[in-house]
């Protein structure tokens, strides 16, 4: 089915988390965390008494195509805190999806104070005393938590209710959802085809017992986990960073990820796919992307992930094709200036000299001051010669050098000199050609661009180029030091 | 003269002269200007406005009172090794900059290796006192600027008082006396001299061409643009006495107009460059091509060319490989006959203008493409991205972008336009179908959803895209940004900030009102 954009009417004066003029319009509200869609026709509200003997509201979307003549997946997507079932609907972009690929869409509301009743963050909470949020309270035993048995209460509902495949459940949410998500996850995953969230991060007292052993009931789940570059939920990117890593390692550990992923940079959205020998994990980082979702992640999820993922009747995890494949990029280097290893083709290989980060100054007239107008990770210009194709020539002393590229190009580099001679015609570079350890090294980023026209950003000390319009993020970056430190 | 250059085969023409970079020894300690242990040595010495090559062997010092005047000038020779005294040469007069020498010139630039391989002589004066040039002044400012109680505190130096005449001025003096002795000393092509200075070095070259213009073929100088007082008289008249010859200005984006001109950066630039366009009748539209870090708009006049090339991320000085691309793309190519007709021949290079390319500035209805003004059926316009979730009513600029009509983004790309308003849908050249509409961040791709950097916009019936985002995520284009202005191409360049703002007038059909412009 042909996808229908609405058009809207933009709030832009909208300060508001979730403005409640948005239900039932067509107003839309842009922020660089979520972004709406208009507000869905065929989005029906639901209440009733699933477990626990306690009422509950629930959003439902059956797409036009839906007769009940076959069985269709379900999706049940999970709102952030403070907010609500028809909220997570506008802010993601199931429903769209749901129209092109038939199956259903379930967003619950959760039961009490807009906040999701997610094991561990009450002490969590307590622990940090400039949190002041309405929390419920989480009991002992996970059994108890109404949240969970609701949300799985939901599920057989709706496969009561509708034609639903049993082997096609899968589940994703936002923020506060997502900790919702991969809360049920961990116990109840055993239900989900495959697990997704935005924007936040496990519990971490939740992952591992004391004795460091992995807390998990549901067993492997196919996951995602995408977070948005500027997310800050913790307070230092440190901290982040440390609470995204853990999430990461506690999925690699429970689906058997013990490989390096296959990285692929597309705009703004950074992925890395681990393949496991349970379930895949996809990590997608979103440049300059705050707190939230993306309206795109939806599809992103689906093609990438839960279009190629089921559960057999016995519960095991099948993969198929997925409608588009979760590869890395086919021609993308990554360099730091703490390893002396760089990311070629999807795999670590050496290089013969540690990168240097080089700082390009302005000094003139500064009455011995100095001013940073560049900082270029310079690498050595053997290696790059090679990965790139061409014979490599050098001096006794290494301190002069001749390449010749494929396409038949020569450039000639001396050390200390900015101007280099491309064809026997002088060009400066970003920086002076340095000398390491025996080796040339020349800016890598201006290598890439000016020799090869190639898309090249940095990021926290990583470098990565490829050949089409790529924004390394701050995390994909640590992932990449990760396998190259 | 060994490591220079590639000795010539037998049978080789002087064109198979290989330029041979020599490897330098790096003074990162240095915070000099100039530091004096580099003549005569390997230290190389790189900055953001000059970088140094190694000390050429085959430059020669010279010293003589060779006016007659009991001032005993310097000045350097750099003779090729291919100079072969039986055929016409062409000779290039490089000026260094304030406080600076002739050799130091000689090393912040790559005259002397473009001359091993392109055959030309070049000589560096000396500036006779002071390390300054005498150059004119500006009435007012005369006082001001030639005394160095008065200038304590503004970070520049005190200018040589000027005496009588600009003809009259030793320096000036000095450069015909050395044309004269170099004519007499080498076979020099007299069609094909030129002049090149940095810094003061730009503005003694300015000075020599606006004076003394009909000895040289063309002029070429980086960094300290002329004041525009000293090119238009009150009544915006051309002050010049050398007539038209081809131009070569470079400009530093980091690098800021001398405060005593009294006038902004951009009056200032762009008054030098009108002062040339119309002298030579050059007053079309540039052809522009942004490479990498240069930014270069060419006009061609009907007596003799501009090129102005801005350098973005460059500070005050000049590139190491400005000499490398003033004499192929205009130096090689130009030569003036005894009657001040300047005339043209393909250069070493050809200058080739960016064949796809988009320029938009905000508030435009114009939009430069493929290096020709279009309608866009609209009006540019800016949109800020806003994070204010969790700020208490505050927010956060994330992204700001120029916005573009949709159906002309996808004309332009070759596409086609298949509906328009609230929503709209265009098709690709290669086929893929995208649909917007007005408030939603999403479009669709060949039936999927895809988030754009801000949301879809209709205005009057005209629904726009950030063109930044429609350039670089369907077509892979590099994209940059300098102020009103966005510049999108099939290959890597920075817009830089003169250029930004030529574009800019063009597009808004300002640049009548630029410094200068009748």
């Amino acid at each position: 089915m042909k996808l229908r954009l609405q058009a809207g009417n933009p709030n832009d004066a909208n300060r508001d988390y979730v403005p409640m003029g948005i239900k039932g319009t067509d107003m839309t509200v842009n922020e660089n965390g979520n972004n709406s869609q208009v507000y869905p026709e065929r989005l029906q509200e639901c209440t009733g008494v699933l477990a626990d003997g306690l009422i509950d509201h629930w959003y439902e979307y059956v797409p036009a195509s839906y007769d009940g003549s076959k069985k269709v997946p379900l999706v049940v997507s999970n709102h952030g805190g403070q907010m609500n079932g028809w909220a997570q609907a506008v802010y993601s972009s199931w429903t769209l999806l749901a129209e092109r690929e038939g199956f259903i869409c379930v967003f619950p509301d959760c039961h009490e104070l807009q906040m999701w009743m997610v094991q561990g963050i009450a002490e969590r909470v307590r622990a940090n005393p400039e949190l002041v949020l309405p929390i419920p309270m989480d009991p002992e035993d996970y059994h108890d938590n109404h949240d969970l048995n609701y949300v799985k209460a939901l599920i057989v509902h709706m496969q009561e209710k509708y034609e639903i495949d049993a082997g096609r459940v899968y589940m994703q949410g936002m923020s506060m959802g997502h900790m919702m998500t991969d809360q049920f996850a961990r116990y109840y995953g055993d239900v989900l085809a495959g697990a997704a969230g935005s924007g936040s991060a496990a519990v971490d007292s939740q992952l591992y017992t004391k004795d460091g052993e992995i807390r998990n009931w549901g067993g492997a789940v196919p996951t995602w986990i995408s977070h948005p570059e500027k997310n800050s939920m913790d307070d230092s990117l440190e901290a982040e960073n440390a609470a995204q890593k853990g999430g990461r390692e506690y999925w690699m550990q429970v689906n058997g990820v013990h490989s390096a992923p296959q990285i692929r940079i597309i705009g703004e959205d950074n992925f890395a796919f681990y393949t496991g020998e349970k379930a895949d994990l996809v990590y997608l980082d979103i440049k300059n992307r705050d707190h939230g979702q993306a309206l795109d992640e939806a599809f992103y999820c689906w093609n990438y992930m839960f279009s190629g993922v089921r559960r057999a009747p016995d519960g095991t995890l099948v993969k198929e094709k997925t409608i588009w494949e979760p590869v890395g990029d086919s021609f993308a280097l990554a360099l730091t200036y703490k390893s002396q290893k760089a990311w070629f083709h999807n795999a670590a290989v050496e290089m013969p000299v540690r990168p240097v980060l080089w700082q390009k100054l302005k000094y003139h007239g500064l009455d011995g001051g100095q001013m940073v107008r560049g900082a270029y990770l310079c690498a050595s210009l053997r290696f790059l010669a090679e990965i790139f194709g061409a014979r490599y020539e050098t001096d006794e002393d290494g301190l002069e050098a001749t390449l010749t590229l494929k396409d038949g190009r020569t450039v000639k580099v001396s050390r200390g000199v900015i101007g280099c001679l491309v064809d026997d015609n002088m060009v400066a570079m970003y920086c002076e050609a340095l000398h390491r350890e025996g080796e040339l090294l020349v800016s890598v980023e201006w290598f890439c661009r000016f020799l090869f026209n190639m898309n090249v950003s940095a990021c926290n000390g990583v470098v990565y180029a490829t050949d089409h319009f790529a924004e390394l993020s701050t995390f994909m970056a640590e992932i990449i030091q990760e396998q190259l430190v | 003269m060994a490591g220079e250059v590639r000795r010539k085969q037998k049978g080789e023409s002087a064109m198979s002269y290989k330029i041979v970079l020599q490897p330098g020894e790096l003074n990162d300690a240095n915070r000099d200007y100039l530091p004096k242990a580099i003549k005569g040595s390997r230290m190389v010495v790189n900055e953001n406005g000059n970088n140094s090559q190694v000390y050429p062997a085959r430059l020669t010092e010279h010293v003589e009172d060779i006016l007659g005047d009991g001032i005993r000038d310097v000045w350097y020779e750099y003779v090729p090794e291919s100079y072969d005294s039986g055929k016409k040469t062409p000779l290039v007069f490089s000026m260094h900059g304030g406080l600076m020498t002739g050799w130091g010139q000689c090393i912040y630039t790559s005259w002397s290796l473009v001359a091993e391989k392109e055959g030309f002589l070049c000589v560096f004066p000396n500036a006779s006192a002071n390390k300054m040039w005498m150059i004119e002044c500006d009435d007012e400012k005369m006082d001001e600027i030639t005394t160095s109680e008065k200038l304590a505190g503004s970070g520049v130096p005190a200018l040589n008082r000027p005496t009588g005449s600009v003809p009259e001025f030793h320096d000036v003096r000095l450069v015909m006396k050395l044309l004269e002795r170099m004519r007499e000393k080498y076979n020099i092509d007299e069609t094909r001299v030129y002049i090149q200075g940095m810094s003061m070095g730009n503005a003694m070259a300015s000075q020599v061409a606006r004076y003394m213009g009909a000895h040289f073929a063309a002029a070429a100088g980086s960094g300290c643009p002329t004041n525009c007082k000293l090119l238009f008289d009150s009544e915006n008249r051309l002050i010049n006495a050398g007539g038209p010859m081809d131009i070569w200005q470079s400009r530093l984006e980091h690098d800021k107009t001398p405060y005593h001109y009294g006038e902004d950066d951009k009056t200032v630039v762009q008054g030098n460059v009108n002062y040339w366009r119309r002298l030579n009748g050059a007053l079309g539209l540039p052809e522009i091509s942004i490479r990498g870090e240069k930014n270069l708009l060419l006009y061609r006049g009907d007596k003799a060319n501009v090129m102005l090339m801005d350098v973005h991320n460059r500070d005050h000085g000049q590139t190491f490989d400005d000499a490398q691309m003033v004499w192929d793309y205009l130096f090689s190519g130009v030569s003036k006959t005894p009657d001040g007709t300047v005339r043209h021949a393909p250069t070493r290079r050809a200058f080739r203008a960016d064949e796809h390319a988009l320029a938009l500035t905000e508030d435009a209805k114009q939009a430069l493409l493929n290096g020709k003004p279009v309608p866009l059926g609209g009006k540019v316009f800016r949109r800020d991205k806003l994070k204010y979730h969790g700020l208490n009513g505050g927010q956060l600029v994330r992204g700001s972008y120029l916005y573009a009509p949709v159906t002309f983004l996808a004309k332009a790309f070759g596409g086609q336009a298949l509906s328009d308003g609230d929503t709209a849908e265009v098709r690709l050249s290669d086929g893929r179908l995208l649909a917007f509409a007005h408030g939603c961040v999403g479009c669709t791709i060949d039936n999927t959803v895809e988030a754009m950097v801000c949301e879809a916009i209709t205005v009057d019936g005209t629904l726009y895209v950030p063109a930044e985002w429609f350039c670089a995520a369907l077509y892979d284009w590099h994209v940059s940004c300098y102020g009103d202005t966005l510049y999108a191409a099939d290959h890597f360049a920075r817009l830089s900030r003169y250029a930004a703002w030529m574009i800019s007038d063009i597009l808004l059909e300002k640049e009548g009102g630029q410094r200068g412009m009748v």
